[in-house]
C-alpha cells in the first residue's frame, strides 16, 4: 500500500503557510497544533504529548493526519528537529459492540517501497529542512515490532512512549491520547449562492509565460477549493485572481477561463495556467479580473518550499482565502 | 454639765450616794419645761438648711454629698469594681506585647544577612564541582540545566500505558 504520509504532509504545510511576516517553520507549527483533534470512524482522538523523568516535548512537531483510504485510521508522525530523526505510527480505532470500549491497534507507519523513499527524502523531507532546519538532515525511523491490539473503555487515557533518553538523565517522550465519541457538528444556515462559492481546481498544473513552461507539472501542485488562486513570479510580482472585481484592490478584467485554462495578458507577457482538470466546473468561457501588485513578496521558505515542489518551479503558489485579502476602507463622503 | 451623759446606761455602775443624786436630778429635769418655741424659728432653720445645702451647686453636691448603701449592694458593687479592675489589667497587659511584631520586624533584617551568605554557600558549591567562575555567573543555581532533545532516540520497543481514571496500567 502506498504511503501517503509525506504527500499529505507536503500538502498540509502549504495549507498552513501564508504570506505572513512569521517565519514558515512557526507558521506551520501554529497549523499543526490546532489540528490535534481528529475525527475517525464517529470518534474523536486528541492529541498531546507526555514526558516522564527528565524530558521536555518542547520542540516537537505532531502531524496526525487522517488516512483516506483507511476508514478508522489516522497516521500520526512526530518530527525530533533536533535530531532530524521523524518516527511515524499508524493508530486504528475500532468500535466494539459495547459502545464504551474501543480497540486500539498501534503499528508503526508504512513508509512505502525503497524507490518512495528515495523520492521522500529527495523533496518532503528536504522540505521539512526548510522549515525546521537541522544540522543532521531529516530521516525516517522505523518503530519496533507493535504491540498487541488493546481493548479500552472510552474514557481511558493512552500513552505511547516513542523517544527515550538513555543517556546519565532518564527521560521519555510520548503521545498521549484521550478518546471521545465525535459529535456531529450542527448544519450550516443556508446562504445564497454567490461567485466566492465557485471553486478553481488547479491540479498538477504548468505555467507557462510567453510560450515557455515555468513551472513543470507536479503531483504535488494542487490548488483546490478556492475563489482567489494566484502565483508570485520573481522579478515581476503577485498576481491574484477572481471571477469578480474586488472592493479595496484594483482588479482588472483581463483573463478568461476555458476548459482546463485560464489566460490573461499583463504589462506585454501572456500567461497561461493550465490544469490537468477542467479549473471551473461549469462550462463555458468565464472573464477573469486580475490583480497585480509589483511590491509583494513571499517568505524566502515558501520559495524554496515550491522550488521543492515541483521541478524547474518558477513561482509560489497560493490559494487566498477571502479572509486574507484586505478589508475595503469606507469611502471618504 | 451634761446630764444626759451622765445617766446613760452603759456607764459604770455608780456608789449609793450618787444614785440618790441622780435621781434627784431626774425629778427636777421632769419638772422643767422647755421655753416657747416661736415660729420664726422654723423659718429659720429651713432658710439656713437650704442655704447650706440645696442651694449648694451640682459640682460641690457631687463632690462633698454622700449616699449610703446597703452592705449586700456595697460588696456587690466592691466585687464588681475588683473583677472589672482585673480585666481591665489583662487587657492593658495584652497591649503592652503588641509592639511585639515591631520587634520581630528589626529581626527580619537581621536575618537578611544570613541569606546573603547562604548564596555564597551555593557558589561554592558550585566551585567546588568544577565551575571556577560560577561567582560570575547569574545565579544558574535556580535554572535547571536545559534538556536537549538531540539526547533523545526512538524506543526500542513500544508499551502502552493505560489510565484508568489516572492508574496506569502497561
Amino acid at each position: 500500500m502506498r504511503n501517503r504520509i509525506y504527500l499529505l504532509l507536503a500538502a498540509l504545510l502549504l495549507c498552513s503557510i501564508r504570506l505572513q511576516a512569521q517565519t514558515a517553520g512557526d507558521q506551520a507549527k501554529d497549523y499543526l497544533a490546532k489540528l490535534n483533534k481528529r475525527q475517525v470512524n464517529g470518534i474523536e482522538v486528541t492529541f498531546s504529548s507526555f514526558t516522564q523523568g527528565r524530558a521536555t516535548a518542547e520542540g516537537i512537531v505532531r502531524m496526525p493526519i487522517p488516512d483516506p483510504d483507511e476508514k478508522n485510521t489516522i497516521t500520526c508522525a512526530l518530527i525530533n528537529p533536533s535530531t532530524g530523526k521523524i518516527i511515524a505510527y499508524e493508530l486504528a480505532i475500532e468500535r466494539l459492540p459495547e459502545p464504551t470500549k474501543l480497540k486500539i491497534t498501534i503499528k508503526p507507519a508504512d513508509y512505502g517501497s525503497i524507490e518512495e523513499i528515495n523520492a521522500v527524502k529527495e523533496k518532503e523531507l528536504k522540505l521539512l529542512e526548510v522549515l525546521w532546519p537541522t544540522k543532521r538532515g531529516y530521516a525516517l525511523t522505523s518503530l519496533p515490532s507493535p504491540p498487541e491490539p488493546i481493548v479500552i473503555n472510552i474514557t481511558d487515557v493512552i500513552k505511547i512512549p516513542l523517544w527515550v533518553n538513555a543517556g546519565t538523565e532518564w527521560g521519555v517522550i510520548g503521545d498521549q491520547l484521550r478518546f471521545a465519541i465525535a459529535k456531529e457538528p450542527p448544519p450550516e444556515p443556508a446562504k445564497d449562492f454567490t461567485l466566492d462559492d465557485v471553486k478553481f481546481k488547479l491540479a498538477g498544473f504548468r505555467l507557462i509565460i510567453n510560450g515557455e513552461v515555468r513551472s513543470g507539472e507536479s503531483k504535488d501542485l494542487d490548488l483546490d477549493g478556492g475563489p482567489l488562486p494566484s502565483f508570485f513570479l520573481p522579478g515581476k510580482g503577485f498576481f491574484l485572481l477572481s471571477l469578480r472585481p474586488r472592493e479595496g484592490l484594483n482588479f482588472q478584467k483581463i483573463g478568461v477561463a476555458e476548459g482546463n485554462k485560464i489566460s490573461f495578458s499583463y504589462d506585454g507577457d501572456k500567461y497561461e495556467w493550465v490544469s490537468r482538470e477542467p479549473i471551473i466546473s461549469q462550462d463555458g468561457r468565464w472573464h477573469i479580473w486580475v490583480f497585480f501588485d509589483p511590491n509583494a513578496k513571499p517568505l524566502p521558505e515558501l520559495v524554496e518550499i515550491s522550488k521543492l515542489l515541483s521541478k524547474g518551479n518558477c513561482c509560489v503558489f497560493y490559494e487566498y482565502k477571502l479572509d486574507d485579502l484586505p478589508k475595503p476602507t469606507p469611502s471618504k463622503k | 454639765m451634761n446630764h444626759l451623759e451622765e445617766n446613760s446606761p452603759d456607764r459604770n455602775p455608780k456608789p449609793a450616794d450618787e444614785v440618790v443624786e441622780d435621781r434627784e436630778m431626774n425629778n427636777l429635769l421632769g419638772e422643767w419645761r422647755p421655753p416657747d418655741i416661736t415660729s420664726s424659728l422654723d423659718q429659720r432653720v429651713l432658710t439656713s438648711y437650704r442655704r447650706q445645702f440645696l442651694h449648694k451647686p451640682l459640682w460641690r453636691r457631687w463632690l462633698t454629698g454622700s449616699i449610703s448603701l446597703p452592705a449586700p449592694v456595697a460588696a456587690a458593687a466592691a466585687l464588681l469594681l475588683c473583677a472589672t479592675s482585673y480585666l481591665a489589667a489583662r487587657k492593658a497587659t495584652s497591649y503592652t506585647l503588641e509592639p511585639a511584631p515591631a520587634i520581630s520586624a528589626v529581626k527580619l533584617v537581621e536575618v537578611s544577612v544570613p541569606v546573603v551568605q547562604q548564596k555564597i554557600v551555593t557558589r561554592v558549591v558550585y566551585k567546588n564541582i568544577g565551575a571556577p567562575k560560577a561567582k560570575e555567573t547569574p545565579a544558574p543555581s535556580s535554572l535547571p540545566p536545559r534538556i536537549d532533545l538531540a539526547d533523545f532516540r526512538p524506543v526500542s520497543d513500544i508499551k502502552i500505558i493505560v489510565s484508568h481514571g489516572g492508574n496506569d496500567e502497561k
